[in-house]
């Protein structure tokens, strides 16, 4: 058999199986998130640290959701340095974990919005709420807090100056 | 209400059957079968399933079958979805028509499932033509399946997937000991494919603090199969039965499977000795650890490199015209299975046991 | 490297395919084709054993379909 003839069937086979096959690119990286860094500074960050970071809730390392705060969950510092203000590593885990909660094409379904919210509103099964027996974090979607989350998760930008010198240092101690 | 769908599915068909069983002519064969699956991935399924068939006329067949499946585990895919234990029961109902001539078969049936978290409805229709004076049998079959994918505790959460697959067959009497078919299916689901309880990790900006993510999986899945049998009967009253199959998909899994029985009948009593070995390639999109966010991300082991390996052994009987039965026959099946898996860091290897045991009547 | 990978489940399938289809070409008479007629050597003897162990490899698997679908070919319809 010719060199020709047995690369063009060689050709051949390998169009029929990529044909079979199929050749979609499924393993690219996502693009950089579009979330406002400054809006979550200012408006998200402080409500996950205050209603979400409990130690026993998701300032556990164990938790899938995992979110740093001032006398909360820390990164490599010891008990009595839990005061201390977040780290910027701290911050960027917090934006990431969070960000990874969104659903970029629908803002309103993200985990981080529907496990919050209680199932009578709309909201996911959340560990949490059935734990305490006590209802969701949030009732209704007109709280204020959660109406930060979900316009953070829209799209919401703010104004680097929302950050004062000493103010949002990871959210008040508790 | 799901349950009682399923029941008056069964239940439909199984008076159906019994009000032809009434009927002189009618013949009826009904077979039960038990088994239970155990593995090292703290996994424990118990399944039941009765099914029966009758001929109230010649040509025309209707059958029925109840599954019922009752899951135990603690599987480290439990543990990615930070639970302690699931136990969960699915009940299969089905029902189905068909037809044969001499020349000829058609069949159409219908399969309800259901489980705490999914439901689903599936149609299937096959027709078949022999040929060339009965050594070529070519058949034709497609099944769509439509599914409701829910989440345990969870009211809101509420996803579909919709499939569909079709088969060319070929069987072919290659010699007075060979018989040979040659399959080929194309499958197409569309929809949510991901696991709702799945999480992923992947690299975050601290060292050792990683960022996780709900599953996420392509909506659409193509897949192609093309799988070989080939029976070779040895006498006095053996058969060696292989098959091979090769597998691609677009999602960048491709697999191979092998496998051989070695059947050997003394009387009314058989013996097989049962192998397969399968291959896997991973999914395009899958990583023993994600370094960053891909578009598409899973924690799914099925879709990691692995290879698996079974081995067993079946005793059965036949006997024909026993008292009032046309036939009736049983066996049972023991198998031991191995998984390794080449880069799933939760689970290595997994290895287990399967039993069942099988009995059944012709009337 | 992927194409390659792809190419050799293809050309078996492909090889198997052939095999079969110049088999068929060797007349086999109804009267020589008492063995086909046995249980072991359907293409499915045992439909409800083999929907058990079809069940427990789709579902740890990653493939599935290539199973044939109807019997015959032996001429005992």
């Amino acid at each position: 058999m010719s060199t020709a003839r047995r690369i063009g069937i060689r050709a051949l086979a390998y169009a029929a199986v990529l044909l079979v096959a199929g050749c979609r690119e499924l393993d690219a990286e996502v693009a950089p998130s579009e979330l406002d860094p400054h809006y979550f500074r200012c408006n998200v960050e402080p409500v996950l640290i205050k209603s979400c970071g409990q130690l026993a809730c998701h300032g556990h390392t164990e938790r899938f959701f995992r979110v740093f705060g001032r006398n909360r969950l820390r990164y490599g510092l010891p008990p009595e340095k839990r005061n201390e203000p977040l780290l910027d590593g701290e911050r960027s885990h917090n934006f990431a974990s969070a960000a990874a909660f969104v659903d970029r094409e629908e803002p309103a379904l993200s985990l981080l919005l529907t496990k919050p919210l209680d199932q009578k509103a709309g909201g996911a099964y959340h560990g949490g709420a059935n734990e305490y027996g006590m209802g969701d974090v949030y009732l209704a979607k007109d709280e204020d807090d959660f109406a930060a989350l979900a316009a953070w998760a829209a799209g919401a930008k703010a104004d680097p100056s929302c950050l004062q010198p000493g103010e949002a240092q990871g959210g008040s101690a508790p | 209400m799901q349950l009682r769908a399923v029941f008056a599915t069964a239940t439909a068909t199984a008076l159906a059957l019994v009000t032809h069983a009434a009927c002189a002519q009618a013949v009826v064969e009904a077979d039960a079968r038990g088994g239970v699956y155990h593995d090292s991935d703290a996994t424990t399924i118990v399944t039941s399933a009765v099914a029966a068939r009758a001929w109230p006329h010649e040509r025309l067949s209707i059958s029925g079958r109840y599954l019922a499946d009752v899951i135990t585990t603690a599987s480290v895919d439990v543990v990615s979805a930070a639970t302690d234990r699931w136990d969960e029961v699915r009940h299969e109902g089905s029902g189905g028509l068909g037809y044969k001539d001499a020349d000829r078969s058609a069949s159409g049936s219908y399969i309800y499932s259901v489980e705490n978290d999914w439901r689903s409805h599936t149609g299937v229709l096959a027709l078949a033509h022999d040929t060339l004076d009965h050594r070529l049998t070519i058949g034709l079959s497609g099944s769509f399946v439509y599914n409701e994918v829910g989440r345990a505790d969870d009211e809101n959460f509420d996803e579909r997937l919709l499939g569909g697959t079709g088969n060319l067959d070929t069987t072919i009497v290659a010699s007075k000991r060979d018989l040979v078919s040659v399959t080929y299916s194309l499958g197409y689901a569309s929809g949510y494919q991901a696991s709702p309880y799945r999480f992923v990790r992947f690299d975050g900006p601290l060292p050792g603090a990683q960022i996780a993510i709900a599953e996420r999986h392509p909506d659409t899945r193509a897949r192609h199969a093309v799988g070989a049998r080939w029976n070779h009967h040895i006498e006095p009253d053996m058969a060696l039965r292989s098959m091979m199959r090769g597998y691609v998909d677009d999602w960048g899994i491709a697999s191979g499977t092998v496998g051989l029985d070695y059947v050997i009948g003394v009387g009314v009593f058989e013996m097989a000795i049962l192998s397969r070995a399968y291959v896997q390639k991973a999914a395009t999109f899958y990583r023993e650890v994600y370094a960053s966010e891909l578009d598409y991300m899973t924690a799914d082991r099925e879709l990691a490199t692995f290879f698996d390996v079974f081995g067993g052994l079946r005793l059965g009987f036949d006997v024909r015209d026993a008292g009032p039965f046309e036939s009736i026959h049983g066996d049972v099946l023991g198998k031991a299975f191995y998984y390794k898996f080449f880069d799933f860091l939760p689970l290595p290897e997994r290895y287990g046991l399967i039993a069942e045991l099988g009995l059944g009547a012709a009337l | 490297m992927r194409s390659r990978s792809l190419a050799r489940p293809a050309c078996a399938a492909a090889l198997v395919i052939g095999c079969v289809s110049s088999s068929a070409c060797a007349p086999v008479p109804a009267w020589q084709r008492g063995f086909h007629a046995k249980p072991k050597m359907q293409p499915d003897p045992n439909p409800l054993a083999a929907s058990f162990e079809q069940h427990v490899n789709e579902y740890r698997e990653g493939s599935t379909g290539g199973h044939g679908t109807v019997g015959g070919g032996c001429g005992c319809n």
